[in-house]
């Protein structure tokens, strides 16, 4: 009798310390100001809102562009996110959040797969969208989190929200610059592919039409690439032009619009300095006009 | 099978009730039964490795048992002991001697390729032929009974547990456990559950967090700053600690909850004072296999200082192969054994010159544990470094120590929660070695719950269930 008294108890007391856990850590998660706890949470009023995967983080700095351009905004991309991820975070971001008059979105995340939907999984209790991306890349892990709640805070995502507590992440961004090595390491690659992903551009596409019927101005960006690489890419023209045609939007191309290297930190992502030497273009092209 | 997956879950909740449910024989043949699906859901066709060692090892033992004649006793060892390194030299060194043979002739111009063979190395072989030897060595010595029950023999050589990843455990101590009935004991199960435990957490918690960082830093370490690279090696240390520990906890504990015990295979190594107490408290089953086996049939310290030195480092040279069919675990071995040589060289003088400057004994074991520590860790740089070019660029970026900022270092948030982990693992071997206070706390029913269900709730919330696999899986 004893034996199964220390067994309901063991049971019981893993069972509710999970529970309560798990209710501990949503309240944190959502105290941190990281940015898709910012989001969760609510009552961001940005004017500008960014979008894309890691050349998103790395080609837009939010404090740069919120001197220059006199506009509140906000940086929602993330490292890997695909365009079903990204349609997933706006939806919702429309749904906690006032709503912005520009959004830009990096298309290069039509490129990805939707295999960082499971880092996610801290949000997967508050997101039904999340939670389907979850479940469509990986069934077991969205089965585990439901069965013990804990599990959906074992994620780097949760670790990157808790560095943030105190702090803006926003200022968040590549600080360290291109080594000659890599930039001479160029040269023996072979020809590269951006890969169009057809259920990205399709989430794209529904992107769009959600953000305009709220009345959201939508700027399509390809973020620049150290020169020497973009070269390389064979298939950028019809990547573009596949993307203009299914949206009907132009994409500003600024995939070999950086010459100097020094503002690169690796072939594929601007660093700090990079980012305002981007703005500077931008604002001259007009990109922001109507802002 | 893996113990980090769910099909293990599955096979040991229908394991473990049959176990319980049956007696004698029938219970030793349900054993030997598992631990072959055990070992056959990686690949089947090596059970009939095993199924040949056993099969040899229990016909000589038998032989061995009944000769008298010393002659005939050495002949039968010897086929032993030949079949079993034999065994071992085909699936796990063939390729080395005939690649080091090849590197050797390339010297006097000759290149042509000699036959090469892809062989797959079969898990655990490492492990089951040294258990398989100490058994036939014992006999030989008449140490042990010999073992007549062919059922009971062969599950000695497969049980489940240890297969794969060890501990060695020796014929004199399992064999006779098998002989009787374990009985269902409540507190022994729970003390192994707990024991199992500890072992995931290790393994999950620890280790695979651990080696994204470490498998970054090796992978690529020219890329790595100076800090960067002196962290993955830092990692490495407590990864392979974790990883190996935590298996032979998983081992030991999954053991005691069915009433055997494989006595203990990891004691705080990392807290050693010297290099000899570090042999004593890492991979025990095995340093005390290569010193009552190897060390001692050599001389060990019988026979003159030379000697003992060449005893030594023959052992660790060997000890070092034995991990892997590579030059840098040879080199891993011989910077042991030249760590025990300098130690027995300079240990005295040193401690009586701490002795006479009055130095407190805190300091005096911490410096010592701390030397010890960082000299383990250069060794683990060859034992890491798929090539002694890729251990010197580790150790050339370390030496250089060009850029020591930790925001030049990459996956901070992964290194955080590292130093975060060991942090927690240590305070856990500390509170350890104190073990009558932490018996006495895990003996009270309540605080039982509280201990298992805290390391539950971080197995969850920490750790990796990306399978990863052992690492002395490849041993």
């Amino acid at each position: 009798m004893k034996r199964l008294v220390w067994i309901v108890a063991l049971v019981g007391v893993v069972v509710l310390g999970d529970r309560f856990g798990g209710l501990l850590l949503e309240r944190l998660l959502l105290s941190s100001e990281f940015r898709y706890s910012q989001l969760y949470e609510g009552g961001l009023d940005p004017e500008v809102v960014v979008l894309g995967n890691s050349r998103g983080v790395n080609s837009f700095y939010v404090p740069a562009m919120e001197t220059t351009l006199d506009a509140p905004s906000y940086n929602l991309s993330y490292n890997g996110l695909s365009a079903r991820m990204l349609e997933a975070l706006f939806l919702d971001y429309l749904e906690h959040n006032a709503t912005p008059r520009l959004l830009i979105v990096e298309v290069t995340a039509l490129s990805g797969d939707d295999s960082q939907a499971s880092n996610f999984r801290p949000y997967m209790p508050l997101s039904g969208r999340l939670g389907a991306l979850i479940r469509a890349d990986d069934v077991r892990q969205a089965g585990a989190c439901q069965a013990v709640r804990l599990y959906c805070y074992n994620s780097e995502l949760f670790l990157r929200a808790l560095a943030y507590l105190n702090a803006d992440d926003q200022n968040w961004i590549n600080r360290y610059t291109i080594s000659d090595q890599i930039i001479a390491g160029v040269a023996d690659l072979e020809p590269q592919r951006i890969r169009l992903r057809p259920r990205n551009l399709e989430a794209l596409q529904r992107l769009v039409e959600a953000a305009e019927a709220e009345g959201v101005t939508v700027r399509l960006v390809v973020g620049p690439y150290l020169q020497q690489y973009a070269a390389l890419l064979e298939n950028r023209a019809a990547f573009v032009e596949e993307i203009e045609t299914t949206t009907g939007l132009r994409v500003w191309d600024y995939a070999d619009a950086i010459a100097e290297p020094t503002a690169f930190a690796d072939r594929v992502h601007l660093n700090r300095q990079g980012t305002d030497v981007l703005l500077e273009a931008m604002i001259e092209d007009g990109f922001f006009e109507g802002l | 099978m893996l113990f980090n997956s769910l099909v293990f879950l599955v096979f040991i909740a229908v394991f473990f009730p049959l176990f319980f449910a049956t007696r004698g024989l029938v219970r030793i043949a349900i054993c030997l039964v598992a631990s072959y699906v055990f070992y056959g859901w990686w690949d089947w066709r090596f059970l009939s490795l095993i199924a040949l060692s056993t099969v040899v090892d229990y016909t000589l033992g038998l032989a061995l048992d009944k000769e008298e004649r010393e002659r005939r006793r050495k002949t039968l060892l010897t086929l032993s002991i030949v079949m079993n390194l034999g065994l071992l030299a085909v699936f796990k060194y063939f390729n080395f001697f005939i690649d080091s043979f090849q590197d050797a002739i390339s010297i006097f111009g000759i290149t042509d390729s000699l036959v090469e063979l892809r062989i797959i190395l079969p898990v655990g072989i490492s492990f089951y032929t040294f258990q398989t030897m100490s058994y036939s060595i014992d006999l030989y010595r008449r140490k042990i009974e010999v073992e007549r029950n062919f059922l009971r023999f062969a599950t000695y050589v497969a049980f489940f547990p240890q297969l794969v990843a060890g501990p060695i455990v020796r014929a004199s101590h399992l064999l006779p456990q098998f002989r009787r009935d374990q009985p269902f004991v409540w507190n022994a199960f729970l003390s192994g559950l707990g024991l199992v435990l500890v072992g995931y957490f290790k393994k999950v918690v620890v280790a695979d967090s651990l080696a994204p960082v470490v498998d970054t830093a090796f992978g690529n370490p020219e890329a790595m700053t100076a800090l960067g690279m002196l962290i993955g090696v830092f990692f490495y240390a407590f990864q392979i600690y974790c990883d190996f520990s935590g298996y032979s906890d998983i081992a030991i504990g999954l053991a005691r909850m069915l009433g055997y015990d494989f006595g203990l295979n990891f004691r705080t190594p990392y807290f050693s004072r010297s290099f000899s107490e570090f042999w004593q408290r890492w991979h025990i089953s095995l340093s005390s296999w290569l010193r009552d086996y190897l060390y001692i049939s050599l001389g060990g310290n019988r026979k003159g200082v030379a000697k003992t030195y060449r005893n030594l480092m023959l052992t660790m040279l060997l000890g070092g192969l034995w991990h892997g069919a590579s030059w840098t675990f040879v080199f891993w071995g011989w910077l042991h054994g030249m760590y025990l040589i300098v130690q027995r060289l300079i240990g005295e003088t040193y401690a009586k010159g701490v002795e006479r400057a009055g130095i407190p004994a805190w300091i005096k074991d911490g410096v010592a544990m701390l030397t010890v520590f960082l000299f383990t860790c250069l060794a683990w740089v060859f034992f890491r470094s798929p090539d002694f070019a890729t251990a010197m660029t580790v150790l050339t970026q370390i030496g250089g120590m060009e850029n020591l900022s930790f925001a030049a270092v990459t996956n901070k948030v992964l290194v955080l929660k590292g130093f975060v982990l060991i942090s927690v693992l240590l305070v856990g071997e500390v509170l350890a070695l104190r073990t009558p206070m932490t018996e006495q706390v895990l003996a009270q029913p309540a605080w039982r719950v509280v201990g298992f269900a805290a390391l539950l709730w971080a197995i969850a919330l920490l750790g990796n269930f990306t399978g990863g696999q052992f690492i002395y899986f490849q041993f």
